[in-house]
């Protein structure tokens, strides 16, 4: 029995490798240049204000419209990792299933 | 409870879970229609951006002269939400299209304050650019499984 659930989990194992290495389970660091993106962005419009181009109404505006726009990225990124997460999960039950012949 | 019986039965409930086939994560399918319907009020809104900064500084720059633009993309984003919404496990993109909206919206106040500048052009472009982008990042992931 330890040596079937050995080789099951090397099976599996090798197949959230194969999975996580062509599915990006995870993009934190995507999020982190994204909010520094933002971070400029936002120092944009305030330099904007700054100089006359744009009204604190209108730059109120602007900037909801830029975070509006980072929420949506972060919103594809949760929707690409969760993808990736059901693929790899789908991935290892077809190792069980081959595994045990169903 | 012991450590072996905890690993036996959780052995047996991963198999069952894997040989039902249930997945504990569940994102709806890719829409092809959506997909269309996204590229298209894409390209109507960057055909907007591209005609205004023509007419930047023109009576025409006002915004009554753009309200079928404005109609437009509003039945266009009402459809999308309603379509996406009727979808099961699409939350995601729901809110997304929700933000989308919301977006259209902050645009159309924009505009009613006063002609929009060529600087204000560039930096709505770029908002609506990286909107568009990331609705269609999901919507491709869920065809391409990337």
């Amino acid at each position: 029995m330890s040596k079937i659930k050995a080789d099951l989990g090397s099976l599996l194992l090798a197949e959230f490798i194969v999975q996580a290495s062509s599915n990006r389970l995870v993009s934190h660091h995507k999020v982190a240049a994204d909010t520094h993106r933002l971070a400029e962005e936002l120092g944009t419009i305030d330099a904007l204000v700054i100089s006359g181009e744009l009204s604190e109404e209108q730059a109120g505006l602007h900037r909801q419209l830029r975070l509006n726009a980072l929420k949506m990225k972060l919103l594809a990124l949760e929707g690409v990792d969760d993808i990736a997460l059901e693929r790899a999960l789908d991935g290892m039950g077809r190792v069980i299933r081959r595994f045990y012949g169903n | 409870m012991n450590c072996l019986w905890v690993t036996k039965n959780g052995f047996i409930v991963a198999i069952l879970i894997a040989l039902s086939g249930c997945s504990l994560v569940s994102t709806s399918p890719y829409d092809s229609s959506a997909d269309k319907a996204i590229t298209k009020l894409h390209k109507q809104t960057a055909e907007f951006f591209a005609e205004f900064t023509k007419a930047v500084d023109k009576p025409e720059c006002g915004y009554s002269h753009h309200l079928p633009f404005y109609k437009n993309s509003k039945v266009s984003i009402s459809s999308l939400l309603v379509r996406a919404r009727a979808m099961a496990d699409n939350d995601i993109t729901v809110s997304q299209l929700e933000l989308l909206s919301s977006s259209y919206a902050g645009l159309a106040q924009l505009h009613q304050l006063a002609c929009l500048t060529p600087v204000q052009v560039n930096e709505l472009w770029v908002s609506f650019d990286t909107s568009f982008s990331a609705i269609l990042k999901l919507e491709l992931a869920k065809k391409y499984g990337r």
